[in-house]
């Protein structure tokens, strides 16, 4: 069997960035939305 | 009640927008079922004995363009609805449906050019196949720039539903590419590979007992997931943006 466990390794973490990164731009994004909308609260 | 949270930076109270309860279950059932399917696609299911470990990566590869399939098909549904009804919430899931789909796209394209590496010995090759799906990446990936390039909000989304709409033209064409076009060497696991199809692999029980499983988390529970999640954000987006005009 060809050793080929390094591509997979590879494969695995580029997965893991792509969808963590979706995952952290909309938290992100919305924490930021939050904040926004607490100060347009504050000023009224 | 609205959970608050005392921010470090600013010092100030900042109201979370509580997150729906069945949205909470949801992202939990998901979370655990990605683990799951992990597990069950690099630990429990044999290697295969021609291509070894990296072809594990097939058990993401494939249900990562379901799940992009979704998405996109989440993003015609939005676009026919707000022609219909200039309702911005059909608007809202045709953006959440590209965005989440162009990511998933981006994992169908980037496992298969590492499975590629050690199978077909390149990372890439301008295949019927690979160039389709690369279209279709970079057409929604475009529908994000030009979306944020329009400032009249009626053009913007009146424009966004139809390029989406279109868009999914390049979908179906990657879909059945590997059906129609002989020449290309992508292999299909369900049904008869083409002639020149290189890095084939039998479809037993023992693949089944990782994909199917897998077909269901990346192709329904993760896109929904994630669509639920960016529909939510857009939604906080549009009252900040409301707000914002009001004040003004």
């Amino acid at each position: 069997m060809p050793q080929t466990a390094e591509y997979l390794y590879l494969g695995v973490a580029v997965v893991a960035l792509v969808m963590g990164g979706l995952v952290v731009s909309i938290w992100t994004r919305l924490r930021s939305a939050e904040h926004a909308l607490h100060e347009l609260n504050a000023d009224q | 009640m609205r959970a608050v949270r005392q921010s470090p930076v600013l010092q100030v109270e900042v109201a979370r927008t509580p997150l729906p309860r069945r949205l909470l279950i949801l992202t939990a059932v998901t979370a655990i079922a990605v683990v799951v399917g992990l597990i069950l696609a690099l630990f429990i299911v044999s290697p295969d004995a021609d291509q070894g470990d990296v072809q594990r990566l097939f058990y993401i590869h494939m249900p990562s363009f379901f799940g992009a399939f979704v998405a996109f098909s989440a993003a015609v549904v939005g676009g026919i609805g707000y022609l219909r009804t200039r309702n911005v919430k059909w608007d809202t899931l045709a953006l959440s449906g590209i965005e989440v789909g162009l990511a998933f796209s981006v994992v169908t394209l980037a496992t298969g050019s590492i499975w590629a590496r050690p199978i077909w010995n390149t990372w890439w090759t301008w295949d019927p196949r690979l160039t389709s799906a690369a279209i279709m990446a970079l057409t929604y990936a475009a529908y994000l720039m030009l979306r944020g390039a329009i400032e009249n909000p009626d053009q913007r989304r009146r424009f966004a539903a139809v390029y989406g709409i279109i868009a999914f033209v390049t979908v179906i064409y990657t879909l059945v590419i590997i059906r129609i076009r002989p020449d290309t060497i992508h292999p299909v696991v369900i049904g008869a590979s083409p002639q020149n199809a290189e890095g084939t692999f039998e479809a037993t029980v023992g693949t089944a007992v990782a994909l199917v499983p897998n077909l269901i988390i990346w192709g329904v529970l993760l896109p929904w997931t994630l669509i639920w999640h960016r529909i939510r954000l857009q939604n906080l987006l549009e009252r900040v943006a409301r707000r914002r005009a009001e004040r003004d």
